[in-house]
């Protein structure tokens, strides 16, 4: 037995772990250590949530690329069929005016017609010998008719001093004009 | 001796005429055995004042030594163009008989009339011009009168309008002075407020082609503008219908329909509603709600078919104010009827359109007319009378009804600018095909023995009421014309009635000497016996979309002759279903009519029958009724006008 290990303190028994005293300056590292590894770890969290919003960033960026793209090909189409659209309303409008002058020369040809009609008209109903629509003559066109009415009452006048009923009427004109 | 024995004769220089101050001057010849003595001249039946000169150039025709009397009378008086001028023998013997026209030529005729309006420069309120006056060429009628107003296409007047005034200024004189007004309605639009002065001229041509033109006048045409006050009020209105709208609760029916007309009375739009709604709420069992301004006879008809029916009183387009109110109060109660789907019937009801739009219901808009905006508003309520911003909803109207329905394709076409061509339908008139299988049982000839009419006279009908737009004028003129040549025609107009134009057809007859071969026949309620009496059927009307007139003649086998506008050319094809002619043309008209006398009667019958199977496929009102049934349904169930492009 040592004096230096007094009475009553018991002896270490050899299953027991022995207490060492850790030095401060080992201790304060330790501590050290520890923050530090507690920092990195936050760190590393931080990254991997970046990492993660990156990763999900990156999909929608993909989906909005996709709906974007299909977005494109739309209106591509879109614009297409406006432009199929514009093509057929301008063709539709050329149409339209082509037709308001094709019916503009039907007009006129059917007044055209209706003109002859009414020419032919008025020579079947000078044949009928009905009162003509009057048309306005032409002074050579009026002499040349006043011309031939006198030729015919000429004419009739002629013929009518040969019939029976002028001879036998005569002394009547002669009294009529003695009286006048 | 020989002089003993010369006759009497005369003639007038009409071609050498001239007038000063408005005293005509005109000369002329004679030959008189005793001198010129006795013998007198008339122009416009004075006496003329006469200056007399042995004639010593001699008249061509007249041997040399008669005894030529050269004369130049001028009359007394002032004497309208186209006095007559005639030389009388002391016994009395009219000798001569001449009108005069000074101004007339072989190129130019000479003109009688009056541009009576616009005078020249005037202000006109509006934007809508009405061309109007009176014109004889040459103490005729003119074939056709066009109007060119500045800024617009040139455009036919409609012709023969009575003027009693100018035959009791021209008394004795012309005989078709008392028919010779014309009218054209020009629409120049223009936004409310702005004006715009415009020149204009009228043309003429006569029967033989030749044309005159009036001098330039120039007129300025200006829209009221927009009142602020009434615009803010308008807003509040709204406003207000809307907050109340909104405590309205009702169940939807979708097989309800509310039918907003015009009218109750008798007429033709009211007859196309009878009609299909004996089928919308008979065979397709719809639920009707009808609301009407005016109340009338249709109302027990349409009560016998179960419908309910709401007259509510004219509301006033004049008033952007009251007009807003009225459209609040239709709104709400269409809201309170449950109805599903609103059928609004003809252009002018457009205030029906307007409440259904502010109750949020689907709507469609039935669409008889073929006139424009201005020319509609002009004949229904007056120059500029409607509000700007009543006419603003109105055209708000056109472009935002859920569906426009039209009766021809060429009165869609005249409406598609409003709206969009998916919106725009044309469904075709359908007709009751009934009497006419049951009347083709019935002999002609009986049917002719009881209306009075000659058995075997080709007989030329027209139907319809009378009035200036059914051209009933130039169709007796033109068949004044024909009737020299096929002296068998007999003309028929049913629709006759106490009216100044009636007054001047029958005065026109008497006057012409037409009483035998034409007959004026007063309205009646059925026409169908005239229809199966026609050898042709005349529609002369210069605006028509689609006339049930002609569907019925097709469908009793007459052939039709027509004035080619909007949809009668949908349904007549010139020279194989029928015959069209162009409208407000007196001589296109004449040879209309002569085409179709000059058909013999077996080209006539295939002509008929061409006609009728042209229209076969929606002849019959059943198809039209269901048609009208499935674009209702699909406009209350949110599908729109889809089923029935489907």
């Amino acid at each position: 037995m040592s004096s230096e290990e007094g009475p009553n303190t018991p002896a270490p028994r050899d299953d027991e772990p022995v207490e060492y005293a850790v030095p401060a300056s080992v201790r304060a590292e330790l501590l050290q250590l520890r923050a530090e590894r507690s920092v990195l770890m936050a760190e590393r969290e931080r990254l991997l949530g970046r990492l993660r919003g990156a990763d999900a960033d990156l999909r929608e960026a993909l989906r909005v690329q996709e709906r974007l793209a299909e977005e494109a090909r739309a209106a591509d189409d879109l614009r297409r069929q406006v432009d199929e659209s514009s093509e057929a309303r301008v063709e539709l409008d050329a149409l339209r005016r082509d037709r308001d002058l094709a019916r503009q020369e039907l007009e006129r040809t059917r007044t055209e017609r209706d003109q002859l009609r009414m020419d032919l008209l008025q020579a079947e109903l000078a044949l009928h010998g009905a009162d003509l629509p009057e048309a306005v003559q032409h002074d050579e066109r009026e002499a040349e008719q006043l011309r031939r009415r006198v030729a015919e009452l000429t004419q009739e006048l002629e013929a009518h001093r040969q019939t029976l009923s002028w001879r036998v009427t005569a002394p009547l004109r002669t009294v009529r004009r003695k009286t006048l | 001796m020989i002089e003993r024995e010369l006759p009497w004769l005369a003639g007038v220089d009409a071609a050498g005429a001239s007038v000063t101050g408005g005293r005509i001057s005109v000369g002329g010849w004679l030959v008189s055995p005793a001198g010129p003595d006795g013998s007198t001249i008339r122009i416009g039946g004075q006496v003329a004042r006469v200056h007399w000169e042995r004639g010593t150039a001699a008249v061509p025709g007249v041997p040399a030594d008669w005894p030529v009397w050269a004369w130049r009378a001028e009359a007394e008086a002032a004497q309208p163009v186209g006095a007559e001028t005639t030389v009388t023998a002391p016994d009395g013997t009219e000798l001569a008989r001449t009108s005069v026209w000074p101004e007339s030529s072989h190129r130019e005729p000479a003109p009688l009339g009056e541009i009576d309006f616009p005078a020249a420069d005037a202000e006109i309120a509006g934007d809508l011009m009405v061309v109007s006056g009176w014109l004889l060429l040459d103490g005729k009628l003119p074939s056709r009168v066009e109007v060119d107003v500045e800024g617009a296409p040139r455009q036919r007047a409609r012709l023969m309008l009575p003027r009693p005034d100018v035959t009791s200024a021209l008394p004795g004189q012309v005989r078709q002075a008392g028919l010779s007004g014309y009218e054209a309605r020009v629409a120049l639009p223009q936004a409310p407020g702005e004006s715009r002065k415009v020149a204009f001229r009228v043309h003429a041509w006569t029967r033989d082609g030749r044309e005159w033109t009036s001098p330039t006048r120039y007129a300025t045409l200006r829209r009221r503008p927009v009142s602020r006050r009434d615009a803010e009020t308008v807003q509040r209105s709204a406003a207000f219908t809307e907050e109340l709208l909104g405590r309205v609760k009702a169940a939807v029916d979708t097989d309800h329909v509310l039918v907003v007309t015009h009218s109750l009375r008798v007429g033709g739009g009211q007859f196309w509603l009878s009609e299909l709604l004996r089928h919308l709420a008979g065979p397709h069992e719809h639920k009707v709600t009808l609301v009407s301004p005016e109340d009338g006879p249709l109302r027990a008809e349409l009560e016998e078919l179960g419908v309910t029916v709401h007259v509510t009183g004219h509301h006033r387009v004049q008033d952007a104010v009251t007009y807003t109110a009225y459209v609040g109060e239709l709104a709400m109660l269409a809201t309170a009827t449950g109805a599903g789907v609103v059928l609004v019937n003809t252009l002018g009801m457009f205030a029906g359109v307007d409440a259904a739009m502010r109750a949020g219901l689907p709507v469609a808009w039935v669409i008889h007319e073929s006139f424009s905006l201005e020319d509609f508003a002009y004949l229904n309520w007056g120059m500029d009378a409607l509000d700007p911003l009543v006419r603003e909803r109105w055209e708000h109207c056109l472009s935002d009804a859920d569906a426009l329905l039209f009766v021809a394709d060429a009165t869609r076409e005249m409406f598609l600018p409003w709206s969009r061509p998916r919106r725009c339908i044309t469904v075709r008139y359908g007709i009751d095909l009934a009497p006419a299988k049951q009347a083709l049982y019935t002999a002609k000839e009986d049917v002719r023995r009881e209306l009075g009419l000659p058995e075997r006279a080709t007989v030329l009908l027209n139907v319809g009421v009378s009035e200036p737009r059914k051209g009933h004028a130039p169709l007796l003129l033109a068949f004044e014309q024909v009737r020299t040549t096929h002296p068998d025609a007999h003309l028929v107009i049913v629709g006759t009635h106490e009216s100044p134009y009636c007054e001047a057809l029958r005065d026109y007859v008497e006057a012409a000497g037409l009483g035998g071969s034409v007959s004026l026949v007063p309205i009646v309620r059925d026409p169908l016996p005239w229809l199966r009496a026609a050898d042709l059927f005349v529609n002369s009307s210069d605006i028509e979309s689609l006339p049930r007139s002609i569907l019925e003649a097709m469908a009793f086998r007459v052939p039709v002759v027509a004035a080619d506008v909007f949809g009668t050319r949908e349904i007549v094809t010139d020279g194989e279903s029928g015959w069209l002619f162009v409208p407000n043309d007196l001589n296109a008209l004449t040879v209309g009519l002569l085409r179709a006398l000059d058909t013999s009667p077996a080209d006539r019958e295939r002509i008929a029958e061409r006609a009728l199977a042209g229209i076969g496929s929606f002849l019959d009102s059943a198809h039209y009724g269901q048609e009208f049934s499935t674009i209702l349904k699909g406009l209350a169930r949110g599908t729109g006008t889809e089923e029935r492009h489907a």
